[in-house]
């Protein structure tokens, strides 16, 4: 089957490509590029990056902007999805969504509206179980973004692994935080990884950091060799 | 125990399988043994102590046409739960009609028994439904219809709605039948 990736560039998206890939044929990605920082349904820091990384996969991408105002993004979406419908001759959307059934209902029907199948080879996936899989297949996650307290400044920039994964824990025990940023606690940004055909080298970052949240912008990058 | 977890999806080890197939069989656990609809036969359907028919795409309706499915179904005997594709399956063996009824999305869900427990909202993700007939009893509904069914006098059921999310108390319950029934 020709599948189309909702990719936002993140961790799960990553891995739902991955494993989508070991079954059926991805023939491109979407990215969905909101203006809206609150938007439930696309917003990422660092979403410049997915031309990167679209490059490094070596996996066509199509993105499409929009204002991000809440339900009218779902006609973008659906345009965005017409578009690689009739472009790739694509048959169905995978998505990497675990939890969130907002997400879920509405891209099922968009998906439904276009005849087209959905996939979400992550739900309900213990969330821990996510976070675990991609820091041992070996991918290489930069923390773009927190947006809950208690994460503070200094889990901006920072590379997902097995001792970062410990201090999620703590934070969920402690504070209810999603380990996997399901709730929106926190962003990635994937550099490297077991379906990259090149690794992306960050060499600049911007950090803003206020009121419990922050974002770290990926500003210069460059080819690992 | 041992409990069928039956992958009622388009293909063997679907994508879809993910997302339909392995949420069950985690609530399960080590009880699960997850076969394709297409792989069951006597000799397993012989050595399993119950079965979970799953659910599928919202494109997929191949398991509709799978006779060879639905034939077994109608003559097992043991504890049986129908997930959505699977309750279809479940009602249309035991001589209901399968009607088109789209819903996808979260609905409030009215329990009048509560055999598999209370629900009171579920998450649904079909584009067919049922009209059981008079072997079943309705032991939860909505506005769209009934949303748990029992077989009469058998500890068989089908929910309409997808019980991995939000509702895994469901198949908690129907585990438990199995166990006090052995």
């Amino acid at each position: 089957m020709r599948l189309a990736i909702l990719f936002s560039g993140g961790k799960d998206s990553c891995l739902a490509l991955e494993r989508t890939r070991k079954l059926e044929e991805v023939v491109c990605l979407v990215n969905i590029k909101s203006a809206n920082t609150e938007s439930y349904m696309f917003h990422t820091p660092n979403a410049h990056l997915v031309n990167l990384q679209s490059e490094a996969l070596g996996i066509p991408l199509f993105v499409k902007a929009t204002e991000g105002e809440k339900e009218k993004e779902l006609d973008d979406l659906k345009s965005a999805l017409q578009w690689v419908k009739d472009t790739y001759d694509v048959e169905g959307v995978v998505t990497g969504a675990i939890a969130s059934t907002y997400q879920s209902i509405r891209i099922q029907k968009v998906c439904n509206t276009l005849s087209l199948w959905c996939f979400n080879p992550l739900w309900q996936m213990d969330q821990f179980d996510v976070v675990k899989e991609v820091i041992e297949s070996g991918y290489e996650v930069f923390v773009s973004g927190v947006f809950a307290y208690p994460m503070e400044e200094k889990w901006l920039g920072r590379t997902l692994t097995e001792e970062m994964l410990k201090e999620l824990c703590d934070l969920h025990k402690n504070y209810g935080i999603s380990p996997s940023g399901e709730g929106g606690e926190f962003e990635t940004t994937v550099l490297d990884g077991p379906i990259f055909k090149r690794g992306i080298k960050v060499l600049k970052i911007d950090k803003k950091f206020k009121n419990n949240a922050g974002v770290a912008n990926i500003v210069k990058t460059g080819w690992k060799i | 125990m041992n409990i069928l977890v039956v992958d009622m999806c388009y293909k063997k080890d679907s994508l879809s399988g993910y997302e339909f197939v392995r949420p069950i069989a985690s609530i399960v656990g080590d009880f699960a043994f997850i076969v394709h609809r297409s792989e069951i036969d006597n000799t397993l359907l012989h050595r399993s102590d119950g079965m979970i028919l799953c659910g599928t795409a919202l494109q997929d309706d191949e398991y509709i046409r799978d006779e060879h499915l639905t034939k077994l179904v109608q003559r097992y005997e043991k504890p049986l739960l129908g997930i959505c594709a699977g309750m279809q399956i479940f009602c249309l063996a035991h001589g209901s009609t399968i009607i088109e009824m789209e819903e996808i999305g979260m609905s409030e869900v009215n329990t009048v028994h509560d055999d598999l427990g209370i629900v009171s909202s579920a998450y649904h993700l079909h584009k067919k439904g049922v009209l059981p007939n008079d072997v079943f009893i309705a032991l939860a509904k909505n506005q769209a219809g009934p949303q748990i069914v029992k077989l009469n006098n058998k500890t068989q059921y089908g929910v309409m709605f997808h019980p991995e999310v939000r509702n895994c108390h469901v198949v908690k319950k129907f585990l438990d039948i199995i166990c006090q029934g052995r």
